[in-house]
């Protein structure tokens, strides 16, 4: 964080994977470190260039357009906030102009929401899993996306600050899936129920381990995840086998 | 108390959860009545529905409003002035 540039002319969302009983303390870290000011989001916020925002503990952290979200929704990945909500809203609200970087951490949150940056014509980077203190998210990440990037971490600054500055096709549709819409939603504390969460995946035989609820299969390309979908009967999201 | 506040939010979905298989299930069988030509019955059914729709709606609003609280929370929310 400290050699990315005060002029970066971007903003940085970041999702940190913490207990809902720590104090967020990483805005002061990085402000510690950084030029480029920190702080914990808050809700309905206005994106502007040259900030970082944090997700708070025990919210999701999304992107909507022109300002950021900070809700309360069930946990998905087991985590709250988890990543994939983020990339998922990012990719769906400004597509091509997103870069999605996937840093240390277990299981594989992170994954389907890098899929999703991908396939919307977004760039994907990964920490270099042989440099990750916790290799496993960068390893799945790198598994099941076509990743673009996959560097060691002291070289990120450097190149988000070149991909930044790179120009992008003005004439990139943004994909503007119903899938993806309703996943958004029911992070963002939607009635999952009404929002259609049946039409997002396949019910399949299995039901989840942790919440009990019926889990559905629902296909990201050629990756396919299992999600106590919804207030379907059950809200949690979560990817499992995890 | 992290402990006791995890617990209700976990019951509050299971109860969302019990609700929403609820109005599936009226949902459902107000569909047979109604194909059954007992149209009364369909009707009592689909009510029974959306009032059990109300009723889940109030316990969202519980629990996207519920905190996991701790004593460093209390903490951080006492010096941020309650």
């Amino acid at each position: 964080m400290q050699h990315l540039p005060p002029d970066l002319g971007a903003s940085i969302f970041i999702v940190w994977h913490m207990g809902a009983n720590v104090r967020g303390i990483l805005p002061e870290v990085l402000n510690k470190l950084g030029v480029i000011k920190a702080a914990n989001a808050y809700d309905k916020e206005p994106i502007l260039p040259n900030r970082i925002y944090v997700a708070p503990p025990d919210h999701h952290l999304l992107i909507e357009e022109g300002h950021v979200r900070v809700t309360h929704g069930s946990k998905e990945n087991r985590f709250r906030p988890a990543i994939d909500p983020l990339f998922r809203s990012a990719a769906y609200t400004y597509g091509a102009r997103v870069i999605g970087v996937v840093l240390s951490g277990g299981l594989d949150d992170g994954t389907a929401g890098l899929w999703r940056i991908k396939s919307s014509g977004g760039l994907t980077v990964v920490q270099d899993p042989a440099d990750a203190e916790v290799a496993s998210m960068p390893e799945n990440a790198l598994r099941e996306v076509d990743v673009d990037y996959c560097v060691p971490v002291a070289d990120i600054a450097r190149l988000l600050t070149r991909l930044s500055s790179q120009e992008i096709s003005p004439n990139t549709e943004v994909m503007k899936d119903e899938k993806t819409k309703i996943e958004i939603n029911i992070a963002a504390e939607e009635n999952a129920l009404k929002q259609g969460s049946f039409n997002i995946g396949v019910l399949s035989p299995f039901t989840c381990p942790e919440c009990h609820g019926v889990l559905s299969r629902i296909m990201d390309g050629d990756l396919s995840r299992f999600a106590a979908i919804p207030d379907m009967p059950t809200l949690q999201i979560h990817s499992w086998p995890a | 108390m992290a402990s006791v506040t995890e617990k209700i939010e976990d019951s509050l979905y299971s109860a969302i959860r019990s609700m929403d298989e609820s109005i599936l299930l009226m949902n459902h069988i107000g569909d047979h009545y109604a194909d059954a030509n007992l149209p009364k019955l369909a009707a009592v059914s689909f009510k029974k529905a959306k009032e059990a729709g109300e009723r889940s709606d109030l316990i969202r609003k519980a629990v996207h409003g519920h905190e996991l609280l701790s004593n460093i929370k209390l903490v951080e929310d006492a010096e941020a002035g309650g």
